[in-house]
């Protein structure tokens, strides 16, 4: 900040050479008894009228700061303020009381400097309302309002409200009019509605028909595992066909929690393809396709690798991203309503008058 | 400032100099693409995002899919329609989306495949047709987007006859050929390259088929008019080809041209790609953690001529933005894109004519008619004269310096607040 334009540069004189005595201000002049105030930067004194400050201002001073410290010439902390470390120092003022001749601060927690004015302000708004209607308007909100604090929260309240009462047939088609017959209200709520109600749902049950899925996957791949036990075990059977399967799912056994061993990708798998059983006989049967009732059998297949998770991921970004749009859409129905019912409001009170 | 007074020789470089931005993103790009004006870069990410970036601000102005149907996996490709506004990508979680940049809060429409997606591009964007390449297929895609997403193979109806004698492996890369969009080109696991003409969905015939290389073909790329052909291929050499195909008979004919080889690391190439019109230029990204550079070499002779520098880590992708004449390319390690493009300095002194910018003192000579009294009428007339000669304010030029078409369509994506003003200004 820079000095104002009716300041003339700063000096250090503190007494006049030529009189002896001690000088201050802007216009380094000796103290006659005007009105002052001192700098909480440089402690120095400054007359009102020197700095343009209307003398009534004088019980309004928080903290008082001259031009030349605002301005980072003079002051306690000026290393600091050149270096940065802290910003130059503004003068704060009081709150004024809210009567406007009134120059004294307010009292704590207030707009008034004390009782008899906030009365007088209150008495001046009652006065000034015109008809008989407002004033019984104003009656009935004090007397209906069981707490102070509630009265004192009036129009910080919304205005959605979804329980509107509607006196008369003329209120209701105003109602409709506006508020239920809007386009941009009735396009997100059919949005919400279609979330909500279809395609939500539809990807949840997806997942859980995924889950479902596996589950089976599991029964067979155990199944399996145990048929090539057996196999190990009785050291009999079709053991030639199967041999070099065989192996590498012993070796998968071995390490403890069964892994993967066929691949068990399945373009249609909302619907099991038929019981464990079935399905195992039947791959023992066909030891050579690589797909037996659309299920890929393949060991190890990098065509499906990873189609799990691919595909539960897909559903679950599908039902978040789903999810915070309904979220989305309920803020904004909210907003709308607001606006609307504010509107009806608005309407109501202009067919009143 | 505008073009038509810089200096011609910093304007009408053909290939840009020096990196001048990076585009740090977070969600890591895998794939970039210009829009065709190049007033867009839409990028796809590791995480299967798509990114919309606004090129004059740099910052990103659209996220399709954000209400819905985003991609769970790496987008591996990314298509623009001609006219900007409908958007195909491919990603590895087996799905191709077609977006419509003017709602873009969810896809268009998807077609979902039983296994990772290479690539897909658009073959008539028009037609809503496009070709894809699937992983482990040993044929491409057509997809016709203009009801339900419909694939059908893109095969000879007697292919039988033809891989009997031969087996060309999966089908890796397709390009759709500039001048002749109904044929596409494929490039094969085993080093065929097979020319196939476009029909209908159901018929499409092999009209030629030359095996290159036995290693996989990485890349195909054409240039815009569609005389030449390059061909990325992984035994680390990039073959440029002139190509000719006959307008009635169909037959192609293929001359190499030039072969570009890393000679001492050996290094393969990641990504290719020409300048435009008649590519004069060929710009490659190098393979391997030790390589950090672009190289663009000039067809005709097949001589180096810029590396571009300034990446700190292996480049991946490479786009080129002829209209602003910058390249873009997104690094390997952090994701991030590089953007170099033509540094024009400033020249004011082109505002007036008269002027001259010096470089040191120069002694003034008078020219010999320079302070000649001329008649006065004389000089009126000539005024009035050249005021005469009407100035068309209102056809738009067709060609910008570099030959780029302007007059072609371009798509403007809209801003989504208006929704938001409607909802404000409904209730005043």
């Amino acid at each position: 900040m820079s000095l104002p334009q009716w300041c003339p540069p700063h000096s250090n004189v503190k007494i006049n050479s030529t009189t002896g005595e001690d000088v201050y201000c802007i216009c380094k002049k000796p103290d006659y008894g005007e009105l002052m105030v001192g700098c909480d930067g440089c402690d120095d004194w400054f007359h009102f009228a020197c700095l343009h400050i209307p003398g009534q201002f004088k019980d309004l001073v928080f903290s008082f700061f001259c031009p030349y410290c605002q301005a980072g010439i003079t002051g306690k902390n000026k290393d600091a303020i050149i270096n940065g470390e802290m910003s130059l120092p503004k003068t704060l003022w009081k709150r004024k009381c809210r009567i406007s001749d009134c120059y004294r601060p307010c009292l704590p927690d207030s707009k008034y400097c004390s009782e008899e004015h906030g009365k007088e302000f209150v008495n001046d708004i009652w006065t000034r309302l015109k008809t008989d209607e407002d004033r019984a308007t104003v009656k009935q909100m004090v007397q209906q309002t069981e707490h102070i604090d509630k009265f004192k929260k009036f129009g910080q309240l919304d205005f959605i409200n979804n329980d509107i009462v509607l006196k008369n047939d003329e209120e209701k088609k105003t109602f409709d009019q506006i508020v239920v017959q809007d386009p941009t209200l009735m396009a997100l709520e059919n949005d919400l509605q279609e979330i909500q109600e279809k395609t939500l749902p539809s990807f949840k049950k997806k997942l859980k028909l995924i889950e479902v899925y596996l589950g089976w996957l599991d029964n067979v791949y155990s199944e399996i595992l145990k048929l090539d036990n057996d196999i190990e075990t009785n050291g009999e059977g079709d053991k030639a066909d199967t041999k070099g399967t065989k192996k590498r799912k012993k070796k998968n056994s071995d390490r403890g929690r069964p892994r993967r061993n066929i691949c068990g990708y399945s373009p249609t798998y909302e619907s099991l393809p038929c019981s464990v059983e079935e399905f195992v006989l039947e791959m023992g049967n066909n030891g050579e396709t690589t797909t037996i009732r659309g299920v890929c059998t393949k060991l190890k297949c990098n065509r499906h690798l990873d189609w799990v998770s691919t595909n539960q991921e897909q559903y679950l970004q599908q039902i978040d991203s789903l999810e915070s749009m309904q979220e989305r859409l309920h803020h904004l129905i909210q907003a709308r309503k607001k606006q609307l019912n504010i509107q009806y409001f608005e309407q109501l009170s202009r067919k009143g008058v | 400032m505008n073009i038509l007074l810089q200096d011609p020789f910093a304007v009408l470089k053909e290939h840009p100099e020096k990196l001048t931005h990076t585009i740090e993103n977070p969600l890591r790009t895998e794939c970039l693409q210009f829009s065709p004006c190049g007033d867009y870069l839409a990028l796809g990410c590791a995480s299967g995002a798509l990114l919309i970036y606004d090129m004059d601000t740099l910052r990103p102005i659209c996220v399709p899919g954000n209400m819905l149907g985003a991609h769970v996996r790496t987008i591996t490709s990314i298509s623009w329609s001609p006219d900007g506004r409908f958007l195909l990508t491919s990603s590895r979680d087996w799905s191709i989306k077609l977006w419509d940049l003017s709602a873009p809060s969810k896809p268009l429409k998807e077609i979902c495949f039983d296994s990772p997606i290479w690539g897909c591009q658009w073959l008539d964007a028009r037609k809503w047709l496009c070709v894809a390449t699937v992983f482990e297929e040993s044929d491409a895609y057509v997809i016709d987007f203009s009801n339900d997403p419909v694939a059908s193979l893109l095969r000879n109806p007697d292919k039988r006859t033809l891989s009997s004698t031969s087996d060309h492996g999966y089908v890796l890369v397709c390009t759709v050929h500039t001048k002749h969009p109904s044929v596409i080109i494929a490039g094969t696991s085993k080093g065929w390259l097979d020319f196939y003409k476009f029909h209908s969905l159901s018929q499409s015939e092999c009209i030629y088929s030359l095996k290159i290389t036995s290693s996989n073909i990485k890349h195909v790329v054409i240039s815009q008019d569609g005389g030449r052909l390059a061909i990325n291929s992984s035994d680390r050499t990039i073959r440029q080809y002139e190509i000719r195909i006959d307008d009635k008979s169909f037959t192609v004919e293929l001359n190499l041209e030039h072969k570009y080889q890393d000679v001492i690391n050996k290094l393969q190439w990641n990504c290719i790609l020409f300048s435009n019109n008649t590519a004069e230029y060929l710009v490659a990204s190098t393979h391997g953690s030790s390589a950090h550079e672009l190289y663009i070499w000039e067809t005709t002779s097949g001589t180096l001529v810029r590396v571009l520098e300034g990446a700190e880590e292996e480049l991946i992708d490479i786009n080129w933005d002829f209209y602003s004449m910058s390249i873009v390319s997104n690094g390997f390690e952090s994701g991030n894109v590089y953007v170099w493009s033509v540094v024009v300095p400033p020249k004011w002194s082109a505002l007036a004519p008269d002027f001259e910018e010096v470089e040191e003192n120069v002694d003034y000579l008078e020219k010999e008619d320079e302070f000649d009294e001329v008649d006065e009428t004389e000089q009126q007339q000539g005024i009035e004269q050249e005021e005469e000669i009407a100035i068309d304010l209102r056809t738009r030029e067709q060609y910008d310096v570099r030959g780029n078409n302007l007059l072609v369509e371009r798509f403007t994506i809209p801003t989504d607040y208006t929704r938001i003003i409607k909802m404000q200004s409904s209730s005043i």
